[in-house]
């Protein structure tokens, strides 16, 4: 087996496949950019070394570097995950050259799959079902509304060169055809460097039904079964499964014996998966292959128990596969769900931030979680926003559903928004549970996965209200007068009350909330109040204390049981709540019974400030960078115009005139990066 | 070593005094409650709806959220003037602004006006004082209408009248000692110099005006028709006139100002001593209500008292088996040390100089004196007097009028004579006194006075050869003791300012903190000592 290898990639994927390298005794590089130097995958490398600056371009894209560093550290294969390099025929064969083991396909068998139209030609001599499509070479605009108009609207607009959904539109009438080509075109541009694109008939209610393969460099080649993929929001996959809902054996069998085929027509080695649609009439159609380990390949672990990294390992090292098809067995049911930095609630856009708080569920053998962050990480713009998967399994798929919802009930990324929320309410909707999915799924599913859940707000209120009572104040916390009894937050008054009101925004509305205190004594903290009698009340200043809390006409008395770390538990009138709350500036979260509430604090001085809030700009609904500028000062425009568009994420976002009006100025150009909330345009 | 209680809460003497001292508290928790209303409900609804916060939202929001705030004399001009003036018209205290122990003097516009009686200018100088001796920056809410004209002759002219609130200002700012000023209402004549003597000050728009003479009298000088805003408005001295510093958009944002003109307040407060991590008494301090005899001709063990205000109700006595009417002793109170002189029994020669030499040894290390007074005066007669007790008590006097450390006295019972100077009364400048509301404090108790003066009438008579009557002496002695009984009551001494207030038992291990936390502001300074009469 290899002595050292290096690892061409970062995040989860480069933590996983170290996880399985070092586990074979492989020593493992690791390559990072600027921004990833304190990255888990570079702590959990035996070695690691800089690439460059955060742009993939400069960093995990380079090539030359990545193969410099691997020559120079004595790496004899480089892994290259999933994304980046890991489908590009140069790099493989510069590997090649360069006597380094690609762990992954030959360059031609990349090459041949990489182009979308080449792969549909092969395909199609190996007798292996297409869609309808035109994947030619011609591109200009006029030529392929003709060809859509052809195949007939709904057609997919996808980058040739494409994958992961970028560079990929739907289109429903030839209206917007254009437009819609165009933006593919760039965004195809700036993700893979090549405009070109293909149509494709969408094909309606989808599934998408992927089957896994592995081949060895000895013409062995075998499916270890398929996933279903069909759950996508924004052409991108965000729960994936296996066994596929209601494949029956024999479209099981039949669906491998032609993956296989497809794989044994261009020659492959190593892992692999063939994309397939199938329709409601049980017809598959060839999509595209990947030549890569994929995100998803942890739900065929889970079913299968094998490592496929492991076989990856072993097939790069020039070893036959030490299985049969006939030794290969489906066991019960895995779900794998992604975890993306984006926000639900916002047309699933990109979000950044720092991470203040994480929290895994238990792993066992049902259990799985694939990471590459930890706390304090800062999620950028530069690179693919998925941080994480939490892969489950079961007997059945109710069990694996079942297993996820206790799972990510105790999973919490706070600080960045994501989808978890989002996740726990698609996996509770009935359709979902009773296994009617197909890749239109959410957009179906839009009104019930928007719906709030109907709790009582007020206990979260009152823990936000307790938690900012017994926070001490900054200006206490580096006193020589350190058991100063002015810095007790008792609100101690000679023979008067004290209360305080708090205010706080949640979804958009604001609360206030009154706190009256209750004074006790040290003795009283200490002998009488405390759950934990003789705690001495200096070291948990907290225990015992007691306050009435005010919310509109509800009134709840509160005994503070304990606060430690993120930890606050008290009784509520006749209750003990036990909630988690991180704390970020004005930012409070509160985790009550797996939720994830989202708070702001409003300090008094700003409620009377939010009346000075501007007119009349438009703002970066997120950071990213300009990718180009449509109206200049003094353009009319009309409502809903487009008048910039921006790129986060490899996402292209467009920002539209909100009313018809005058430009006033611009501040920004094409390339430049912004944050979010910049100015990025007045408009009168 | 640490105090083991006596104390039976299950007596049937400890459950009378416990039910005596509950009604005084429950008294002085009422009327408290009643002063804090100021002008009353209906002014201060007519405050809100101008948009002015009522001078003690004022202070909660100026302070450090949820921090406390040590209130001085609620119970100023309680029943004193014909009028009621609650609290003077003045709040004033020592609270947390942006991480600072700080002195708050905030006018009550809902009283009268915000006007300055003869006891609001003294309670106004008695928290200058505070400040200066603590090194404490004031904070000056101000919203008065300047000296209340009717007592204009008890309220200007005299050194520790009106013109004093600024030298002292003038005074402190040369100490270092931050002046700020937030103009929240009207400052006239007299009252404009409280902002411009400040180092620093804060106008609210449309609400706050400074000027040497208002609208009226500016129309009777001269005959210049102008509107107040316009004569003296945040606009005016802000924009133009630069007699103020800060504008502010309504009173939650002057007192954020003067927050963040504290928060780049750099002053680092340095502890003098080794502090210990602060431990609470072993003992529920509402015993002390219990412990306190309702009869106050019957002693009580003074150490239960410290049990419930000490560190773990720890006291390492000093000289426990000499003098042993004065418990002399170090202790820890809040984790602070500090040396405890406190009253069992009547004052010896043996007490006296017991109290003297520990002060002497507080001075020396520096330890803060805490005084807990309950004393009938030195003991008299013929013995005493040649064994030269007056030479003793003067010692003593010394000792505490000499004394640089911070101290802090405590009236918890009978403070009478010059048992009051010995065991530093008001006038030997105690950083605080507080009294508890079963204290009397007179030159003697009431029934002394009355049997001193009934002899004295007794001779009298006796001299002429006319008789006496138990009737007539009781006739002379009933309105005595009543006399004594109201004046030396402590609302009687707290509302003309002879203490700093009347504290419920149970709070007086917490105020002492606080007050000894505060006194840390200032350094301690070096004692020297005058000439003892050996």
């Amino acid at each position: 087996m290899f002595k050292k290898i290096l690892i061409a990639n970062r995040g989860e994927i480069a933590c996983r496949i170290m996880r399985t390298a070092q586990k074979m005794g492989i020593h493992c590089i690791a390559v990072y950019s600027t921004i990833d130097d304190n990255a888990l995958h570079v702590q959990m490398a035996d070695e690691a070394h800089l690439l460059g600056d955060a742009p993939s371009v400069d960093s995990y894209l380079c090539g030359d570097k990545i193969i410099a560093i691997a020559k120079k550290y004595g790496a004899e294969a480089i892994h290259p995950g999933y994304g980046f390099l890991s489908e590009n025929a140069n790099f493989a064969a510069a590997c090649e050259k360069e006597k380094i083991i690609f762990i992954g396909p030959t360059p031609a068998a990349i090459l041949a799959m990489g182009s979308k139209s080449n792969a549909k030609e092969i395909m199609t001599k190996a007798k292996v079902p297409c869609t309808p499509g035109y994947h030619g070479e011609k591109q200009d605009a006029d030529f392929l509304l003709q060809e859509a108009k052809k195949i007939g609207f709904p057609v997919l607009i996808k980058a040739t060169m494409g994958g992961g959904g970028k560079g990929m539109r739907r289109v429903d009438d030839a209206k917007q055809f254009k437009e819609a080509l165009e933006s593919a075109q760039r965004e195809a541009l700036s993700s893979f460097g090549d405009k070109n694109v293909l149509l494709e008939k969408y094909v309606l209610n989808p599934r998408h039904i992927e089957i896994q393969i592995m081949a060895d460099n000895h013409n062995n080649a075998l499916y270890l079964f398929e996933r279903d993929c069909s759950l996508q929001r924004r052409h991108q996959k965000i729960i994936e499964e296996a066994p596929g809902l209601g494949i029956s054996d024999s479209l099981r069998r039949k669906m491998g014996d032609t993956a296989v085929t497809a794989a044994k027509a261009i020659g492959y080695r190593g892992a692999g998966t063939i994309e397939f649609l199938l329709d409601d009439q049980g017809q598959f159609y060839f999509m595209e292959m990947n030549t890569r380990l994929q995100v998803e390949h942890p739900v065929t672990e889970m079913i299968t128990g094998f490592d496929l990294v492991s076989w990856q390992l072993h097939i790069a090292y020039g070893e036959p596969l030490a299985y049969q098809q006939q030794d290969l067995k489906l066991q019960g049911h895995a779900i794998e769900v992604r975890l993306y930095a984006e926000d639900a609630e916002n047309d699933f856009l990109p979000a950044t931030g720092t991470i203040h708080y994480l929290s895994w569920p238990e792993t066992n053998k049902n259990v799985r979680v694939d990471s590459g962050i930890q706390e304090k990480d800062s999620i950028s713009s530069y690179y693919d926003p998925m941080m994480a998967k939490l892969i489950v399994h079961g007997d059945t798929r109710h069990d694996a559903i079942n297993e996820l919802e206790n799972a990510l009930k105790q999973l919490h990324i706070i600080g960045v928004k994501n989808n978890r929320g989002f996740l726990r309410k698609l996996i509770a909707v009935d359709d979902f549970i009773d296994g009617k999915i197909n890749t239109n799924f959410i957009e179906e599913h839009a009104v019930a996965l928007k719906m709030a859940a109907n709790t009582d707000i007020n206990p979260i209120l009152c823990a936000a209200a307790l938690h900012l009572v017994l926070t001490p104040s900054e200006n206490t916390l580096h006193s020589a007068d350190v058991f100063s009894p002015w810095h007790e937050n008792d609100g101690f008054r000679l023979q008067l009350p004290y209360q305080r009101c708090l205010h706080f925004k949640y979804e958009d509305a604001n609360y206030a909330v009154t706190v009256i205190y209750h004074s006790a004594s040290e003795y009283e903290q200490k002998y009488v109040n405390s759950h934990n009698v003789g705690a001495d009340p200096r070291v948990c200043p907290n225990i015992g204390r007691t306050y009435t809390l005010q919310i509109k006409d509800k009134t709840y008395a509160v005994n503070i049981h304990e606060k430690t770390g993120h930890s606050l538990s008290f009784t509520l009138n006749d209750s003990v709540q036990t909630m988690q709350i991180i704390a970020h500036q004005q930012q409070l979260w509160i985790i009550c019974d797996g939720i994830e509430y989202a708070l702001q604090t409003i300090e008094p001085l700003q409620a009377t400030n939010v009346e000075h809030e501007q007119r009349g700009h438009l703002t970066a609904p997120m950071p990213g960078a300009i990718v180009a500028v449509h109206v200049k000062a003094g353009d009319k425009v009309q409502k809903d115009d487009c008048l910039i568009v921006m790129e986060a994420m490899k996402m292209e976002h467009s920002i539209y005139a909100p009313q018809a009006g005058v430009v006033r100025e611009v501040f920004y150009a094409a390339g430049d990066r912004v944050d979010e909330g910049a100015e990025l345009l007045a408009f009168d | 070593m640490s105090i083991t209680t006596k104390l039976n809460p299950r007596s049937a003497d400890f459950k009378q005094n416990s039910s005596a001292m509950q009604a005084l508290v429950a008294d002085l928790h009422h009327k408290i409650c009643t002063i804090a209303l100021g002008g009353g409900e209906a002014a201060l609804e007519k405050m809100r709806a101008k948009g002015k916060l009522p001078v003690r939202e004022r202070i909660d929001a100026l302070l450090d959220p949820g921090s406390p705030f040590l209130e001085l004399s609620a119970l100023a001009a309680f029943d004193v003037y014909d009028e009621n003036v609650p609290a003077a018209g003045i709040i004033t205290g020592i609270g947390l602004v942006s991480g600072h122990e700080c002195m708050i003097i905030a006018n009550d516009p809902s009283v009268k006006g915000g006007t300055y009686f003869p006891l609001t200018v003294k309670k106004h100088l008695r928290a200058q004082e505070i400040a200066e001796q603590n090194h404490l920056p004031c904070l000056y809410l101000v919203d008065s209408g300047g000296a209340f004209l009717p007592m204009q002759d008890e309220v200007f002219p005299d050194k520790l009248h009106f013109g004093r609130i600024f030298y002292n200002q003038a005074r402190m700012s040369a100490l270092s000692i931050p002046q700020i000023a937030v103009v929240m209402g009207s400052c006239t004549a007299g009252g404009a110099y409280v902002p411009a003597m400040a180092d620093e000050s804060i106008m609210v728009k449309n609400q706050a005006t400074i000027f040497l003479a208002g609208p009226p009298l500016v129309k009777a000088a001269t005959g210049e028709i102008v509107t107040a805003e316009e004569l003296g408005g945040a606009d005016v001295h802000c924009k133009i006139s630069g007699v103020a510093d800060h504008y502010a958009n309504d009173d939650t944002h002057a007192l954020q100002i003067a927050r963040s003109i504290m928060q780049h307040y750099p002053k680092v407060k340095k502890i003098p001593f080794a502090i210990q991590a602060p431990c609470a008494p072993r003992y529920a301090p509402e015993e002390l209500y219990g412990l306190i005899p309702s009869d106050k001709k019957k002693p009580f063990d003074v150490r239960e008292v410290i049990a419930r205000i000490v560190d773990d109700s720890a006291l390492d006595e000093f000289k426990q088996l000499y003098g042993t009417t004065l418990i002399c002793g170090f202790a820890h109170l809040n984790g602070y040390p500090v040396g405890i002189v406190a009253n069992n029994g009547i004052l010896f020669s043996e007490s006296a100089d017991k109290g003297t030499q520990f002060i002497q040894i507080c001075c020396q290390r520096k330890i803060p004196l805490i005084f807990l007074q309950n004393i009938n005066g030195f003991m008299v007669g013929k013995k005493y007097e040649t064994q030269g007790i007056a030479k003793a008590g003067a010692k003593m006097v010394m000792a505490v009028s000499c004394a640089a450390v911070p101290k802090f006295t405590v009236i918890i019972g009978g403070s009478f004579g010059a048992g009051n100077y010995g065991m530093c009364g008001r006038a030997f400048n105690p950083r605080f006194l507080w009294m508890w509301p079963n204290a009397r404090i007179s030159v003697m108790g009431g029934e002394q006075a009355a049997n001193v003066l009934a002899q004295v009438k007794k001779d009298q008579l006796e001299a002429k050869g006319m008789p006496f009557s138990d009737a007539e002496e009781n006739a002379l002695k009933q309105p005595i003791v009543e006399q004594y009984e109201k004046t030396g009551h402590p609302y009687y001494a707290s509302a003309r300012l002879w203490d700093d207030g009347v504290i419920d038992p149970k709070d007086t291990r917490r105020v002492l903190a606080l007050a000894i936390s505060a006194a840390l502001n200032a350094p301690i300074d070096e004692t020297h000592f005058g000439v003892f009469r050996t």
